[in-house]
């Protein structure tokens, strides 16, 4: 679960270990020169549990977890991992912390069994090379250098490099970004395991739908701030959303134009929210008698080219930020 | 410890993997070595020396100036810029290991360069060979902190590895012909070899020279405050500039 804005209170070691809360992030604040990066951001991460940091890209999500990895100094707030302050208590936190980062970060000559066996030497008690490079379907790449891999093998690689410690903390950036559907599905349901077995997982991804699919909790960011966040079925009914039905419109207010169907759907009983993107409304709402009547009044205006299908967590981003989610994404 | 065993060799796999270093650390030094030998080799340099008896403690520096200006900085230049150093700090490794690693290589690979050049040496020229390996072996040890010290200075002062690469190439050719590894000081007008006893290198060659032929020359004392002087100003340098992100 996440707790936003909660009282700051002193924290310590042992009662984080004892809520089960293995990150703590409070009001945390970072600026490049000019550029706020992060804005205020407080969540909570709790052992067992799969905790999505969603938003477009430029939101904020990376410089927030590597001020939790103590990659980067926060210029403001307070993080604490395992109740230990990651900027300056570095080693104690990641003896039980693994780590994926966005970017890829490992010799280009150095073959995948290597890089496994190296990682795998700074723990006291690590999983096999050979067992990750089962899981994670690598054993073919074994003695291949990394850079010979795929991105989408590099990836995968650096999943397992991240569990390789046995972690009670799993950070990762970006993890299925250059993965085919096949790997991403893999990579959930490998995921979910290691959740079921009491980690902590916590990473970022761009996809709202895999996030609303896969994790427990979801903060979604935008612009350095949180936007919202809760378990995706919270966040969806707490606005009651419902279905979606997106339909091209004109200019005006003659028949058939945006400001006219406004107005004729505004007065349907179940519509929850009308929003103008770009020269499509989207209409929200739940109920029989919401669609019926929506798709009637569409046709009285004279409108064919329409869509409809059950509203996500971009909806939701659409409806809080005002912004069409873009997911901007170049992988 | 554990890691540090399992960084070496791999850190020694990855030098291996890499075919510029290798060249300019175990076969480049034969050029100057054969060229050098087959024409002025058989000269007096120094009574009861010839050239080339005295020539393998100069090609030794060489490498020890292109291993601690350019071996080493380009390598931790881009593990920089590839973000190794950053991954590595994001594990429970420390990245003076993965430095201290590196290093231990390079030092394996001067060993064998070392002994390569004197038997090759010892071979076509026949060489007189008088010298105590393990005086030899720790004096090189020794010359190498402030050469690898300016080396990490130059990574600290420059952003990517190009700049570093630039830099360190000419700090290394400018070491390596005022310094009398290449060409022998010998050979240069009275006042050149007063310009050149300001350069970092001639004190290698020079102290390396007196241990190979087992006599310390009468200026040691000066070459090796000089030594221990250049180590500590570039360690400032590095302190004040050497990121390891």
């Amino acid at each position: 679960m996440v707790l936003l804005q909660q009282s700051l209170e002193p924290v310590g070691a042992a009662t984080e270990i004892a809520t089960n809360v293995l990150v703590k992030v409070e009001d945390l604040r970072k600026t490049y020169g000019d550029l706020v990066a992060v804005d205020g951001v407080s969540f909570e991460v709790e052992a067992g549990t799969i905790f999505g940091l969603v938003g477009p890209n430029g939101a904020g999500k990376t410089t927030t977890v590597e001020c939790i990895e103590g990659l980067r100094n926060p210029d403001g707030g307070k993080v604490r991992v395992f109740g230990y302050d990651p900027g300056s208590e570095h080693r104690r936190i990641y003896s039980q912390l693994g780590v994926q980062l966005q970017e890829n970060g490992l010799h280009k000559n150095i073959q995948v069994r290597e890089a496994l066996r190296l990682f795998a030497s700074m723990y006291k008690d690590p999983v096999p090379a050979d067992r990750l490079l089962n899981e994670f379907d690598l054993e073919s790449k074994a003695k291949a250098r990394y850079e010979s891999l795929s991105g989408g093998q590099k990836r995968k690689l650096q999943t397992a490099l991240a569990l390789v410690g046995r972690p009670r903390l799993l950070i990762l950036d970006e993890p299925t970004s250059g993965l085919d559907p096949q790997s991403r599905r893999d990579f959930w349901t490998s995921l979910e395991r290691y959740r079921r077995s009491g980690l902590a997982i916590l990473l970022t991804t761009h996809d709202m739908r895999e996030a609303e699919d896969n994790c427990d909790v979801i903060c979604i960011v935008d612009r350095g701030k949180v936007v919202t966040s809760g378990s995706p079925k919270e966040l969806l009914e707490r606005e009651q959303l419902g279905t979606r039905i997106t339909v091209r419109v004109d200019q005006g207010d003659d028949r058939g134009g945006e400001a006219t169907v406004r107005q004729a759907l505004d007065r349907l009983p179940g519509v929850s929210r009308i929003e103008a993107v770009a020269g499509r409304l989207h209409v929200y709402g739940e109920g029989d008698d919401f669609f019926k009547g929506a798709l009637d009044i569409l046709r009285e205006q004279g409108l064919g080219d329409m869509s409809s299908r059950t509203a996500n967590l971009e909806d939701l981003y659409l409806i809080l930020t005002g912004r069409d989610y873009q997911h901007g994404e170049t992988h | 410890m554990k890691t540090f065993l399992q960084l070496f060799p791999v850190e020694l796999k990855l030098f291996l993997r890499e075919p510029v270093a290798i060249f300019f650390t175990l076969v480049f030094p034969f050029i100057p070595l054969l060229v050098f030998g087959t024409i002025f080799g058989n000269s007096d340099a120094i009574p009861g020396f010839r050239v080339i008896d005295i020539y393998v403690p100069a090609v030794i520096s060489m490498v020890i100036a292109y291993v601690g200006l350019m071996g080493i900085p380009i390598a931790v230049s881009e593990y920089r810029e590839q973000g190794v150093l950053k991954r590595f700090r994001a594990s429970p490794l420390r990245l003076s290991h993965l430095v201290a690693a590196h290093i231990g290589v390079q030092f394996l690979l001067l060993a064998v360069s070392g002994v390569l050049l004197t038997v090759v040496s010892r071979l076509i020229f026949n060489i007189r060979l008088v010298v105590d390996p393990f005086a030899i072996a720790l004096t090189i040890l020794l010359c190498c902190v402030p050469i690898f010290t300016i080396g990490f200075a130059v990574v600290g002062l420059c952003k990517g590895p190009r700049t570093t690469l630039a830099a360190g190439g000419c700090v290394f050719f400018l070491m390596l012909f005022t310094s009398g590894s290449a060409i022998p000081r010998r050979q240069f007008p009275p006042w050149l070899r007063e310009v050149t006893d300001y350069v970092p290198l001639s004190h290698v060659v020079d102290l390396m020279t007196g241990v190979w032929v087992n006599q310390p020359s009468p200026n040691q004392m000066t070459s090796i405050v000089v030594l221990i002087g250049v180590s500590l100003a570039a360690f400032a340098v590095v302190m004040l500039s050497f990121r390891w992100t």
